[in-house]
């Protein structure tokens, strides 16, 4: 099983190894590798090495400063922030991985389509991309989120539409410069269905740009994620969201200073590191650079 | 001999859209009323050069292009006016092969799937099935089994052509277009590949159409030739006949044209002054007078009709008696 | 013999790329004189571009490195040369023109335009005397309407204008050398007769030496006086025209000549040269024509064979022919 698989991608998998190389002599690459790598790390570690339960009331420690018990001190009600930023950072990426996944997936399958299939389709299509597209992103997530109610689901709902455009647009592009390729007139002389063309041919020659855009939207996505839940659209207390906190911490941060920095320090990173990331992943995936 | 494709007064013209408004629409007369037919076994090769229609006709005999006007008759049966599923079925006899290596073959697709997906959308095989066919049709062009793990990028341009040829061959074609099939490709290769078209021939008894704009190929590839000029056939005939006693003008400055190697014999090369008209702007009357070395009075006037000089050698030219001839406006 | 218009030494380019060093070019020994047309035939891949972008020194670098040898123009060491010197020789003294004449000429601006251009900049004259310089190129290569040209935009032109245009631009200045890079493989045959017809009328009239890229053997039998084979990088051959078709002497040559199909002959089935043409990052040890050589005998595998005079004016890179031999 194992050998068959080998022997049909075994060119995807050099390919693989070679981008990997490339990223690994690219020093945007690699510290955007590092962050994301980190953050991940902490989600999945968040239950272990988190050093208290991220929901636990305290009031005798509430608003405590940053201290050796509290490395990034306590809430109003005495949570410690080291372990509500851990496992908010599980949220974080959950909503960030979800929307691209969702957005990716069906954004490209409609921009396929719409520049396949030409003329009044796409013309149609694009127009409501266009729609989609002319609202302000978080101005349309929070209209949506209001209307759906609010919850962290919702949440990802409302900003994974927002993010649709943007794939289809994109992948509507390739489509159209992949669909007078030769190998697409000979699918057609073959007896191949349209939709079959879509699927086979035309979507697989976006994917590499659609990784690319993937990454760098994702800290779009989380930005827009804490934005909601910082107008308390998005995760409901007590789950503990960057965004939601930073919201509350900003009543505190004159005083307690801790509380809206540190989870804002966190969006920070995150964002940045997969920004550089995909930065240095298109660079690389170009392949003019490449040879 | 039994025809298996006949072509009759193949008409297409593709709209121009230019102007201010994109009102304003002329047409580019890519085909013009072209007529011919293919018998069973052999190969009519098409020759000419950019702009004159012939990949086109190949396009329109396969109904990958809608006719404006006119009938192609695949054994007798008119496909131009069938669709959808009973067109898939026609499909699988009627194959081409393209000219770019580089972009006839999906990139991201294994070989094994490139050649063998005509098998599964038309549900001609699955599974298993699927890979033998595929192996034995690779083993056809000289390809082995190993090349069906491997991505298009990994071989050269003959190689690719050849996997272009087995995809054409695997639903068991009794039709096959060949558009410039090595007009990419090196010399050394070229000769691989119209050896191996030449004798898959030889073997299965396939019949083609060779589309080419270079005349030794097509002369070492033909066994009738049809020469094409601005949308339409402007002669045909047996290799032989076309070669010894070229009728036609253009003909004749076409083989002039061509650089012989061999330096003993140098000759002119320049026979025929001016550019090729574009599609657009058809002259009148016959559409290569303009450039036309023994041109006449009526040749801007009058289209010349298709005549048979000799037995099986057809020409459209009024040096040879042709009948008066209404150029029919569109 | 004179003194050569070109001495190509030994030269050797290597191209450093991520999957490896391509090794484009090595040892390549080629010569021409004043006054004559010299092939460069061989397929694609084999170094030729590769060549003649080296005269001019367009080659990038990086990824490309001039690794050895050296090219010297009437005695003078053009890789020797600095950057004035060579913008002094570029466009006037050595002229070189491509396939694809769409990609040489800028598309935003008039033919005319350009074609001042180069001349304003070489011969130091006016813009109405440049005009008319222009004209007079234009006539010249036959050029129907020449004043309307000028003010034409490339893409307005058809194919076989544009290459016309590209060779007047080129020879405006009267260079003592053209490189024609495969000028007319992108053209009607019709129209490349046209061309070719043209070059060679207008090249004897103003003395230019020709270096003539190709990969159509027909037309360097029609063109050229003396031509050179390459293959994977290395000359293989160099001959006088009629002594290469007459005799070729390296199975390679043969094979091509073989492989050719003529509107002359009628062959049932092309010789074909078995194999194909090696990727140049790992090319075969020794003569690297071996690994598809019907000849090939021992010294081939490792040893690289050097160019010998068979016959006066005829070279050969091959065992079967070395001192002592043939």
């Amino acid at each position: 099983m194992w050998n068959q698989f080998r022997k049909e991608h075994q060119w995807r998998i050099k390919e693989f190894f070679f981008t990997l190389r490339l990223l690994r002599h690219n020093p945007s690459a690699v510290a955007g590798f590092i962050i994301i790598v980190l953050m991940v790390l902490m989600a999945l570690s968040a239950s272990f090495l988190s050093p208290y339960d991220p929901i636990r009331i305290s009031l005798k420690d509430r608003l405590s400063p940053p201290s050796l018990a509290h490395l990034f001190g306590t809430d109003e009600l005495g949570r410690d922030i080291v372990s509500r930023v851990m496992y908010g950072s599980r949220i974080s990426l959950r909503i960030g991985v979800f929307v691209i996944l969702i957005a990716g997936g069906l954004g490209s399958v409609i921009g396929a389509i719409s520049g396949y299939l030409g003329k009044k389709i796409d013309n149609l299509i694009m127009r409501v991309m266009d729609v989609i597209l002319s609202f302000p992103p978080l101005v349309l997530a929070l209209a949506l989120a209001a209307a759906l109610g609010p919850s962290l689901n919702n949440a990802i709902l409302a900003v994974a539409f927002v993010m649709i455009p943007k794939f289809a647009r994109l992948v509507r592009g390739e489509a159209l410069v992949v669909k007078e390729k030769q190998f697409i007139t000979a699918a057609k002389a073959s007896g191949a269905k349209s939709l079959w063309i879509v699927l086979h041919h035309i979507l697989p020659n976006c994917f590499s740009s659609v990784i690319i855009l993937g990454t760098l939207i994702l800290g779009e996505t989380i930005l827009i994620a804490a934005s909601l839940s910082f107008i308390g659209l998005g995760a409901q207390p007590p789950t503990p969201e960057w965004g939601a906190m930073v919201s509350v911490g900003r009543k505190f941060l004159m005083d307690q200073w801790w509380y809206a920095t540190f989870p804002g320090l966190f969006i920070l990173i995150t964002v940045i590191g997969f920004n550089i990331f995909g930065d240095a992943l298109r660079d690389i995936l170009d392949p003019r650079i490449r040879r | 001999m039994k025809p298996v494709i006949e072509a009759i007064d193949l008409i297409k013209y593709f709209p121009i859209h230019g102007g201010f408004l994109g009102r304003k629409v002329e047409y580019l007369k890519a085909v013009d009323s072209v007529t011919l037919t293919i018998y069973q076994g052999e190969t009519l090769g098409l020759v000419g050069e950019s702009g004159c229609g012939k990949t086109t006709v190949g396009f329109l005999l396969l109904n990958l292009l809608q006719v404006d006007r006119g009938k192609v008759l695949y054994n007798g049966m008119d496909i131009t006016q069938i669709r959808g599923q009973d067109l898939r079925q026609v499909r699988r006899n009627l194959q081409i092969v393209f000219q770019d290596p580089q972009s006839s073959l999906d990139p991201r697709m294994l070989i094994k799937k490139t050649v063998g997906y005509p098998l599964e959308v038309n549900g001609l095989a699955k599974g298993e099935e699927v890979v033998t066919r595929v192996r034995a049709s690779l083993a056809e062009v000289g390809l082995d089994e190993d090349h069906m793990y491997r991505y298009p990028h990994e071989f050269s341009g003959g190689q690719r052509q050849r996997i272009g040829i087995a995809r054409a061959l695997i639903t068991g074609p009794k039709f096959i277009v060949f558009d410039e099939p090595t007009s990419a490709l090196d010399v050394s290769v070229q000769a691989q590949i119209l050896n191996l078209i030449k004798e898959l021939q030889r073997r299965h008894g396939y019949s083609y159409l060779f589309i080419s704009h270079n005349l030794s190929v097509i002369k070492h590839v033909s066994h009738r030739i049809a020469v094409m000029y601005l949308g339409k056939i402007v002669e045909t005939a047996s290799k032989t006949s076309l070669f010894e006693r070229p009728l036609h003008p253009y003909t004749q400055a076409l083989l002039t044209s061509v650089p012989k190697p061999d330096p003993q014999k140098r000759h002119t090369l320049a026979v025929l002054s001016g550019d090729v008209p574009s599609p657009i702007n058809v002259p009148t009357g016959c559409r290569f007078h303009p450039r036309c070395p023994q041109v006449k009075e009526e040749c801007s006037r009058l289209a010349p009709s298709t005549i048979e000089v000799e037995p099986e050698h057809w020409v459209a030219c009024h040096l040879y008696g042709a009948v008066e001839h209404h150029e029919r406006r569109m | 013999m004179a003194e050569p218009l070109l001495a190509v030494r030994d030269l050797s380019i290597q191209f450093f790329t991520y999957q490896g060093v391509v090794r484009a070019l090595e040892n390549v020994n080629l010569t021409i004189q004043p006054g004559e047309i010299m092939g460069l035939v061989g397929e694609t891949g084999c170094g030729k571009s590769v060549m003649a972008r080296s005269v001019l020194r367009l080659i990038p670098d990086p990824p490309g490195k001039i690794t050895g040898g050296e090219i010297l123009f009437k005695g003078e060491n053009i890789l020797k040369a600095h950057r004035r010197r060579l913008r002094e020789i570029r466009g006037n003294r050595i002229s070189m023109i491509f396939q694809e004449p769409m990609s040489s000429l800028n598309p935003v601006y008039t033919v005319g335009n350009q074609m001042e251009e180069v001349v304003i900049l070489h011969q130091k004259v006016n813009r109405s005397r440049a005009q008319e310089i222009c004209i007079q190129m234009l006539q010249q290569v036959k050029m129907p309407d020449p004043e309307r040209v000028l003010g034409k935009y490339p893409h307005e032109l058809s194919g076989g204008m544009r290459q016309r245009v590209m060779i007047a631009m080129e020879l405006s200045c009267r260079p003592d050398l053209l490189i024609a890079d495969e000028p007319t493989t992108a053209l009607d045959v019709t129209v490349q007769g046209q061309v070719l017809t043209i070059l060679d009328d207008l090249v004897r009239r103003i003395g230019v030496s020709v270096l003539f890229i190709s990969h159509d053997l027909g037309v360097i039998a029609q063109l050229c006086g003396r031509v050179s084979v390459m293959y994977a990088g290395k000359i293989v051959e160099t001959a006088s025209v009629r002594d290469l078709f007459a005799a070729p002497r390296h199975p390679y040559t043969e094979g091509l000549l073989q492989a050719i199909p003529s509107v002359d002959k009628d062959r049932d089935t092309l010789m074909v040269i078995p194999g194909i043409v090696p990727r140049l990052i790992n090319p075969p040890g020794g003569c690297r024509f071996h690994p598809r050589c019907t000849k090939r005998f021992d010294p081939c595998d490792n040893i690289v064979p050097k160019l010998f005079e068979v016959t006066p004016g005829h070279e050969v890179a091959c065992h079967l022919y070395g001192e002592g031999q043939g």
